[in-house]
């Protein structure tokens, strides 16, 4: 499928994947999957990114949205871009205060319907667990 | 300069206006296409009447409607093919209708594609000899891509290889603007996937403007950046895909006890459409989904599930405020 491009020049480069089916907006789903593999430690600081153009050719999509979502990446700070070169992950250190302030909304939330409705502890547990096991594509941001 | 060297410089030209083009959003880049006030009618019938839009540069356009409302119609005097009645077409600036120069950036693929010679060496010779831009080697690769024999004769083929025959010669003519009436249509997921990934390229290569016509709103709706909305010859809205799905939002809710829209309304929700069976109410509203989530959680439901809307609701649902049939169906 490649035009003037050989793959043995290319490195190995970690490509997300989207869910057309999924109902998210496909440049959502991009940025969260990048939050998660930077998260993960699956690509590492200063690693390049796949250009726009790799990445639409790649899974088939809008390079516009490829590109709105590597603007609003670098905009967070996940990415940061070289002018001719490409986009490349920051080295900032993840702030897993961030993530845990938003978990504890949520289960402060979820605590509080429960005690609305009379619902157990155990049964709360419960429920966390079938959540944690739920299969994962990309979830929406809160 | 040879001929080689002209085309060349005029690719890397292209290439890198179209860099600068792709780093804009696509709000902020020039119009390639501009309707003004345009109106085309046939006798009677007005196919368009006074719409008014702008396309940007490098933006995948999906141009949806009911059938008749007219969609052939705008891809056919974006073309040049068509006339316009009243008020302009304007590609970069230009009048399309009778415009040479304008018309060589432009390439039409048909809803039923129509092949002047039998065969795709015979009208690829044609292509090359209308085209400045025609790519020889795109071709080669195309009609890999997209398996069609050079001398297999067209009319013998089935309605999907039409198409991909059409699109091999519209794609390797490079053109600035790519206008499809139907784009997908006839195609096998294979090759579906194969299409997108070629106008990829060529959008991120060339910075190739794509207007779509469709009734495949599912497929549009993956593909497409902009959307816009024709209805009997009018325009009803012209917008951002991602922002059109965020700015209707579809919740399905349970309650411990009876709740009315008044009440979801004074709650501070904008409230579209509200529909009970038992207790299992279903909303369409104007907030997006952390909105109705944030507002809906205070009211401690039983059940809260938010659920973007596809193209196809919200056509459904646009065009039910315009029609009062359609919306009687859906009540």
């Amino acid at each position: 499928m490649t035009h003037n491009q050989s793959y043995s020049e290319e490195q190995e480069m970690i490509y997300p994947e989207v869910n057309v089916l999924s109902g998210i907006p496909i440049y959502q789903q991009l940025k969260n999957s990048y939050h998660r593999l930077a998260a993960l430690g699956l690509i590492q600081p200063h690693e390049q990114l796949p250009s726009v153009r790799q990445l639409a050719m790649e899974l088939g999509i809008n390079p516009n949205t490829v590109q709105k979502a590597y603007r609003e990446l670098e905009q967070e700070g996940l990415i940061y871009a070289v002018p001719g070169r490409g986009n490349f992950l920051s080295d900032s250190e993840r702030e897993l205060d961030v993530e845990h302030e938003e978990i504890r909304r949520s289960f402060r939330s979820a605590a509080h319907i429960a005690w609305t409705a009379g619902i157990e502890r155990a049964t709360l547990h419960e429920l966390l667990d079938e959540c944690i096991d739920e299969p994962k594509v990309a979830e929406p941001e809160r | 300069m040879t001929n080689k060297e002209t085309v060349e410089r005029l690719n890397s030209d292209r290439a890198n206006e179209s860099t600068a083009t792709m780093n804009l959003p696509v709000e902020e880049r020039e119009a390639v296409i501009v309707a003004d006030n345009l109106s085309k009618h046939f006798g009677a019938t007005k196919a368009l009447d006074k719409v008014n839009c702008r396309i940007a540069g490098a933006s995948i356009f999906g141009l949806i409607g009911s059938n008749g409302a007219g969609k052939s119609t705008f891809l056919r005097l974006a073309a040049g093919v068509y006339r316009p009645t009243e008020g302009f077409m304007f590609y970069r600036g230009q009048v399309v209708f009778d415009n040479p120069c304008a018309k060589k950036d432009i390439v039409f693929v048909a809803d039923q594609p129509y092949f002047h010679f039998d065969n795709l060496k015979k009208m690829s010779a044609l292509y090359r000899s209308l085209y400045e831009r025609w790519d020889q080697e795109l071709y080669q690769e195309l009609i890999r891509i997209f398996p069609i024999g050079e001398d297999q004769r067209l009319d013998l083929l089935s309605k999907g290889m039409h198409r991909q025959a059409a699109l091999i010669l519209a794609i390797a003519a490079k053109p600035r603007l790519l206008l499809m009436d139907e784009a997908f249509d006839g195609l096998d997921p294979v090759m579906r996937q194969n299409l997108k990934r070629i106008l990829a390229r060529q959008v991120a290569d060339d910075g190739m403007t794509t207007l779509i016509a469709s009734q495949n709103l599912r497929e549009l709706e993956d593909f497409c950046d902009h959307v816009g909305l024709l209805h009997e010859g009018g325009l009803l809205f012209v917008e951002e895909l991602d922002k059109l799905r965020l700015g209707l939002s579809k919740a399905q809710i349970a309650f411990r006890e009876d709740v009315t829209a008044e009440q979801l309304k004074s709650a501070g929700l904008e409230i579209l459409r509200f529909s009970a069976r038992g207790s299992l109410i279903e909303i369409l509203s104007r907030n997006t989904e952390a909105e109705l989530r944030t507002i809906l959680n205070q009211m401690n439901p039983l059940l809260l599930d938010v659920l973007p809307l596809t193209l196809e609701e919200v056509f459904i649902y646009e065009l039910s405020r315009k029609s009062y049939v359609v919306s009687e169906l859906l009540a």
